[in-house]
């Protein structure tokens, strides 16, 4: 949901393939208050992400974000405004072509990471560092499986023991999509985000519109659409 | 030996392609040599690749001589209609101008459209403001790398400053001049902003594949307003010297540019701005980063196609749309830290998709299959 490459609300290791562009919309239930930092309005509204994300390597993946909460009233009054983020993925081994995993590392929203680290103002709403690995088998004709495993971590407190007051990745995640086969339009989708089980599903329509809905643990449902195309 | 346009269909052919300044002559090695400008066409690889589609040299052995505002900028050797040869002419290359060019840019008017904007990101409710004009511009070749060039705008949205109003928005005399040894001299004189006048040079030296350059510019610019007082009385009124060293390097085997840019900026700001960048094609995706004494900053950049592949051409004024539209975010909003100003559509900022290996690459891509 993100708009980075991965399943529901976890990144997985791929990359799309050298110069994909995606943008997308995603509508987001009110759980987001856990991920963020709006406190104050925590779980009473909905939220709204617009993303793009550039393929900018093979091996890199980098995304601009605009997150903001819908029907809030004054913003001012309520010291609150939408989220703007910058984050990068980094694949360290590409699986697609051997037997092992590929792997990433991810870095959501660093600059605002950077700046907590360094002590300077900004708000840091859905900051993750993050190792994940990913594979992709087919262990039969007519089923494939991708499964991604990671951990988020907290890296800013690994390096200045100071802590953001909230990741979106903290500890263990790992999802699994299940495809007829791999280039299948339709995919089922369960993961663990670290906090939450989460259950979707993803559909590909006109050749470049992914569309992607998710029910999370206990909440309401979460979902969008990306369009996808290479530059 | 120039062959007569009457016995040559291929000349024909060019002109009605859309291609200008067209004309054929016996090279000093006596190989066929056709030579035109290809300003039609947004992207230079999709120019050629549409040419090979046309199958218009076909069975033969030629040399295209491709030029921008009259100056040889690529060689490309044609055996069977597929390129054997890409490279970069020397300066002292001429171009045989004797007898009937076809579709003459001596002259001609090209009337570019685009939108131009500005923009500072807000806090709570009003999270981003923004004016937004159209432009149309006029675009007068008057010889060999000298041009006129200028530009109205005309508000279409603005909930950020008070240029309400239709302005002029440039007004310059632009001149490129290839020297010796990759080396490009590119000047102009004017109304650079709608509130700086004054003049601006550069020197631009390639390596011969064309991956790193250096660059030195020199500017000197003064308040001078079409409308009478500035908006921003701070920013305005003085007069600034602006000298830059850039140095840039491209990867090729990923396009992946970087760029290194040191010395002083407008409104007195020293500094140094550091940007790589990642071209696809004719799409320029990129992260910058700004350290000077007005501040520091970062944020992404996309040079991005504006609407048509592909203009008129032909005739004495042709209507087009701007090459790319500039999209840019800055973390911390629209600062005073780096800034320069835009001296006009010059030849030297062309180049990169005339570098060889470049050419090369994205014309392969496209090729029609045998």
């Amino acid at each position: 949901m993100g708009g980075l490459t991965g399943l529901l609300n976890i990144p997985s290791a791929h990359m799309q393939k050298d110069g994909t562009m995606m943008l997308g919309a995603h509508f987001l239930d009110p759980s987001i208050g856990d991920y963020g930092a709006y406190d104050h309005l925590k779980n009473e509204f909905d939220a709204l992400a617009l993303f793009g994300t550039v393929t900018f390597l093979p091996f890199v993946e980098g995304e601009f974000r605009y997150t903001f909460l819908l029907g809030v009233e004054n913003w001012e009054e309520n010291s609150y405004f939408g989220d703007r983020m910058m984050s990068v993925k980094i694949r360290l081994l590409n699986g697609d072509t051997h037997k092992w995993p590929s792997v990433s590392l991810g870095f959501e929203d660093f600059v605002s990471l950077a700046a907590f680290i360094i002590d300077a103002s900004s708000p840091s709403y859905f900051a993750s560092n993050y190792v994940v690995a990913s594979k992709k088998v087919q262990p039969f004709k007519h089923l494939f499986i991708d499964l991604s495993l990671g951990y988020g971590y907290n890296l800013s407190h690994a390096l200045m023991k100071r802590s953001p007051e909230r990741l979106q990745h903290d500890g263990l995640f790992g999802g699994i999509e299940l495809r007829l086969h791999e280039t299948s339009s339709f995919g089922l989708m369960l993961e663990y985000d670290s906090r939450y089980w989460n259950a979707g599903l993803r559909l590909l329509i006109f050749k470049h519109v992914h569309l992607l809905a998710s029910m999370n643990e206990n909440r309401g449902f979460s979902g969008g659409f990306t369009y996808k195309f290479v530059l | 030996m120039l062959l007569s346009q009457a016995v040559d269909p291929r000349l024909r052919a060019l002109a009605d392609m859309g291609f200008e300044d067209v004309m054929s002559y016996k090279g000093a090695d006596g190989k066929m040599t056709y030579s035109f400008e290809a300003g039609n066409y947004r992207f230079l690889p999709r120019a050629i690749n549409d040419l090979f589609k046309k199958g218009i040299f076909k069975d033969d052995t030629v040399q295209l001589v491709i030029n921008k505002r009259s100056i040889p900028v690529l060689f490309v050797e044609l055996n069977n209609n597929q390129p054997v040869a890409v490279e970069w002419p020397s300066s002292g290359y001429q171009v045989k101008k004797n007898g009937k060019v076809l579709n003459p840019t001596a002259g001609k008017l090209d009337i570019p459209f685009g939108i131009d904007y500005g923009y500072q990101l807000g806090n709570f409710d009003r999270p981003l403001l923004m004016a937004i004009h159209a432009t149309a511009g006029i675009d007068l070749t008057i010889t060999r790398g000298l041009s006129l060039q200028g530009a109205v705008a005309f508000p279409l949205f603005n909930n950020f400053d008070s240029n309400t109003f239709i302005r002029p928005h440039r007004l310059a005399i632009v001149y490129d001049r290839q020297l010796p040894d990759h080396l490009w001299l590119s000047a102009s004189l004017g109304f650079f902003t709608q509130y700086r006048a004054g003049g601006h040079i550069k020197w631009r030296k390639y390596t011969s594949d064309g991956t790193f350059f250096y660059e030195m510019n020199l500017g000197y610019t003064r308040f001078s307003s079409f409308t009478g007082k500035p908006q921003f009385v701070q920013l305005e009124p003085e007069a600034s010297f602006v000298y830059l060293l850039d140095v840039g390097y491209q990867w090729k085997k990923y396009d992946l540019g970087f760029l290194l840019s040191a010395g002083r900026y407008l409104y007195q700001d020293a500094g140094v701005n550091f940007s790589f960048y990642r071209q696809f094609n004719e799409k320029r995706i990129g992260i910058q980063l700004l350290w000077t004494e007005n501040g520091k900053n970062g944020g992404f950049f996309l040079q991005w196609p504006f609407l048509a592949k592909k203009y008129p051409g032909k005739g004495r004024v042709s209507i087009q749309t701007m090459r790319s539209f500039p999209i840019s975010y800055r973390y911390t909003g629209n600062d005073r830290a780096g800034r320069t100003y835009q001296t006009g559509d010059h030849v030297t900022d062309q180049l990169w998709e005339t570098i060889p290996y470049f050419f090369s690459k994205n014309l392969l891509d496209a090729m029609p299959s045998k």
